[in-house]
């Protein structure tokens, strides 16, 4: 038994080392690339960028599905465009988001549906790599649940430090790498590349999560008590995927309206055709981002009452 | 919990040590500790249905008892199908009642009547069938005279409820695990060592190869219609290996787990798609089940002691059975039905018995009959998955009519080479191993012990960096 247990600890303390190691090596040059890397950059938008402004937060459903110059040319605010990817999950979103908001902004909330069901707000993979590789200080603001979310992930995290294709293979999507962006933070590069999407999601299978609603409610809270205005909105989302998850987005919409949110459109609205999608259910082609900026344009006008640009 | 969760790599280690060192091998204690833990390990789930399995063990234990002690053969009866009754009843409505309620409305509707049951609104407890079969076959034991009643009631909730066995199998027989759970138990080395490369060879089968294949097969499955032909072709076959990832990988963690403890459970799978008829897969797949429904259906009801009809007969039972025991849907009976067919010729000609030995015994490559036989197998085998994945029979024969289509000869979509690569991996490894309990039981034995902690190391790399996406083991439906 002895001989077992030291054979087991020496084993396992290897392994504990060599992924120690791979957790604190510096992010890889292929990693440095990822589109998670434009936070830092986004983040100076969210710094620099003059009031009044509109502040669009979301998944990648917002920067792949917004034209932030027509923004700009239909209403009197300076938008940017925080989109970035949905796995890194709604709540870091929102608490990364809030430091930077001020008076006078309107922050546009775009979750995507997957958002407001089981865990998936509190981040996946990508989550875990925006902590550990994007961010100065890794460990600020980091919450229980999302550590209990993410650290499956660092063993793969880890390992992928080793991994030859990091540090000699460059060749990722143009359009999914950090430097993707506009001066808006829109992913512009796919007008470029359209792949059909061949992607269809199924039905979401995770409960709904009444705390995330809760999550919303205490963010729109900090956003009014900063003079600003919160908004919520429905992302655009491929029509076989929608249909799939029906119930759950008619759930969604119900939640919101039934909490007070200022809600603008709805999601029928935006069950778009898959001839408008981009590679996946939630991202557009170029001419479903314009139909999408329009018709939000319209609904901001109308619903919200911004005002129109004189 | 998970058997590939972070907590249940806390969970084992504490149950580990407690047992081995906090009870001083002290028999009573160390089952004490294993009943809690397996109460414990099933309360995860859902700790409402943990009443459920307490009943089920004190019904079967007291009715054992009450059956043994029986002063006439008429007392003796009513116990047994009291326990049968009541086992059975629990299975029924929990697991069958709405299948039922269902069909029998749509029926009465077809038949222009109007019919409105009652339907249930309760989950499936998990693992119902598997402790429910351990159940029946102690009971029918005892009534058949095989064995005598556990009197000691822990030891008998051990046997039931052991927690690597509880929620999908295997289904032990109280003549081959009580026996274990009443004798002393000495740790032993070497098979602490073998039951940790198991545990980890099921990691890898179940997170790496069923975990990815299951991401494709459920991509085309979930929107059949959406792709060419041949991708339906490669989702079916990534479907045969998820499924026997994903169960092979839990029983293989499942045995592994039981050996640290100094326990041998029943082997459950012994490469079944290295098969060259269908009665040899069925020999090597979930044997505890097949052996199950052998020994305590088809044998009772004359098994192949009658004439041809007799034979087929009870094959057609059993299997239709043994697909309905998987669930309450017409797919499963589809799936058993098909196998049924697909063994009729080996029943009909007796030769269900020709490949009682292992493919290519002693040597490394198989001879091209053995090839096409195990091809054809393969491709019997899958085609009856399409069945077993499908939700619903309309489903299946659109799968399959995709299949049957000009864009079968199209290059498949969507693929990821790394899964590709996994699989082709994976199979030479399996064949490479099919002599052995499973695959790397004997990989690297004569290797340098750095060799060989390299290989393992390999495989816990492999499992980090290609994992899938998490998906439930598919056998806790069951």
């Amino acid at each position: 038994m002895k001989s077992f247990l030291l054979k087991i600890i020496a084993f396992l303390s290897i392994l504990a080392a060599f992924l120690a190691l791979g957790t604190v090596l510096p992010a890889t040059p292929r990693a440095k690339t990822s589109l998670l890397f434009a936070e830092p950059a986004k983040d100076s938008l969210l710094r620099s960028v003059p009031s009044p402004r509109l502040i669009l937060v979301g998944g990648s459903n917002v920067s792949m599905s917004i034209d932030s110059q027509r923004l700009k040319d239909s209403l009197p605010y300076n938008p940017i465009n925080t989109g970035i990817h949905a796995a890194i999950g709604l709540i870091y979103m929102l608490d990364h988001t809030i430091s930077f908001v001020r008076k006078g902004d309107v922050v546009i909330v775009i979750p995507e549906y997957d958002q407001l069901f089981g865990n998936f707000a509190y981040g996946h993979q990508e989550l875990l790599r925006t902590f550990l590789d994007v961010r100065a200080t890794p460990l600020d603001s980091i919450r229980w649940k999302q550590i209990s979310n993410t650290y499956e992930f660092i063993p793969g995290y880890a390992v992928s430090k080793f991994a030859p294709s990091e540090y000699f293979r460059k060749d990722g999507d143009a359009v999914y790498l950090r430097d993707a962006f506009n001066h808006y933070g829109d992913s512009y590069k796919r007008a470029e590349k359209m792949p059909p999407n061949e992607l269809v999601f199924g039905q979401i299978d995770t409960p709904f999560n009444p705390e995330i609603i809760a999550e919303i409610k205490t963010f729109e809270k900090k956003v009014n008590a900063k003079g600003a205005k919160m908004i919520l909105a429905f992302p655009a989302f491929e029509e076989r995927s929608f249909d799939n998850s029906a119930a759950e987005i008619a759930q969604v919409e119900q939640a919101y309206r039934n909490n007070g949110f200022i809600v603008v459109g709805n999601p029928t609205k935006y069950r778009f055709p898959n001839r408008l999608m981009y590679d996946t259910p939630y991202h557009l082609s170029a001419e479903g981002v314009s139909i999408r900026t329009q018709m939000l344009i319209k609904e901001l006008i109308e619903e919200a009452h911004l005002k129109r640009h004189e | 919990m998970l058997f590939n969760s972070i907590e249940f790599a806390i969970f084992l280690p504490i149950v580990f040590l407690l047992y081995w060192f906090g009870t001083r091998g002290n028999l009573k204690i160390q089952n004490i500790l294993l009943l809690v833990s397996s109460y414990y390990f099933y309360a995860c789930w859902d700790y409402r249905f943990l009443f459920l399995l307490m009943f089920s063990t004190f019904l079967d234990y007291f009715t054992g008892i009450k059956m043994h002690d029986a002063k006439s053969e008429g007392m003796k009866k009513f116990w047994f199908w009291l326990s049968i009754v009541i086992n059975l009843g629990f299975l029924g409505i929990f697991k069958y009642y709405n299948f039922f309620a269902e069909s029998l409305a749509n029926s009465l509707s077809m038949a222009g009547f109007k019919a409105d049951f009652w339907t249930l609104q309760v989950i499936l407890p998990v693992g119902i069938s598997f402790y429910t079969f351990h159940g029946l076959s102690y009971v029918i034991d005892i009534y058949k005279e095989r064995i005598k009643p556990e009197r000691n009631f822990v030891d008998y909730s051990v046997f039931v409820s052991f927690f690597p066995l509880l929620v999908a199998g295997p289904i032990e027989r109280a003549t081959h695990l009580l026996p274990q759970i009443q004798r002393k138990r000495e740790f032993n080395y070497n098979n602490a060592v073998d039951g940790l490369k198991q545990i980890l060879w099921g990691l890898f089968k179940k997170v790496v190869i069923a975990d990815n294949c299951a991401e494709y097969a459920n991509m085309v499955f979930n929107n059949s219609g959406e792709y060419s032909g041949s991708t339906h072709v490669v989702a079916a076959i990534f479907f045969a290996f998820q499924i026997y990832g994903d169960f092979s990988g839990y029983s293989d963690i499942a045995l592994g787990t039981a050996r640290l403890f100094g326990i041998d459970l029943l082997r459950n799978f012994s490469f079944p798609y290295f098969s060259r008829d269908i009665a040899e897969f069925w020999r090597r797949w979930h044997i505890s089940l097949s052996t199950w429904f052998r020994d305590y259906l088809y044998i009772p009801l004359g098994g192949s002691k009658g004439g041809n009809w007799m034979r087929i007969r009870n094959t057609f039972i059993i299997f239709i059975v043994s697909g309905f025991w998987h669930g309450a849907n017409w797919t499963f009976i589809a799936w058993g039905f098909l196998n049924a067919l697909f063994i009729l010729p080996s029943i009909i000609f007796r030769n269900n018995r020709n490949n009682l030995d292992i493919v290519a015994q002693g040597r490394t490559f198989a001879n091209f009959r053995e090839i096409v036989a195990m091809v054809i197998t393969f491709t019997l085998t899958v085609f009856a998955w399409i069945f077993f994945r499908a939700d619903n029979l309309t489903e299946a024969f659109q799968y399959i009519g995709e299949i049957f289509s000009p864009s079968v000869f199209s290059k498949p979509e969507n693929i990821k080479n790394s899964t590709v690569w996994l699989l082709v991996g994976f199979v030479i490894m399996e064949w490479l191993g099919r002599e052995e309990q499973y695959a790397i039981a004997k990989t690297g034995h004569n290797w340098p012990k750095v060799l060989r902690w390299i290989f393992y190391y390999i495989i816990v790399i492999l499992i980090f960096q290609f994992r899938g996406l998490s998906q439930q083991f598919i056998y806790f439906q069951f």
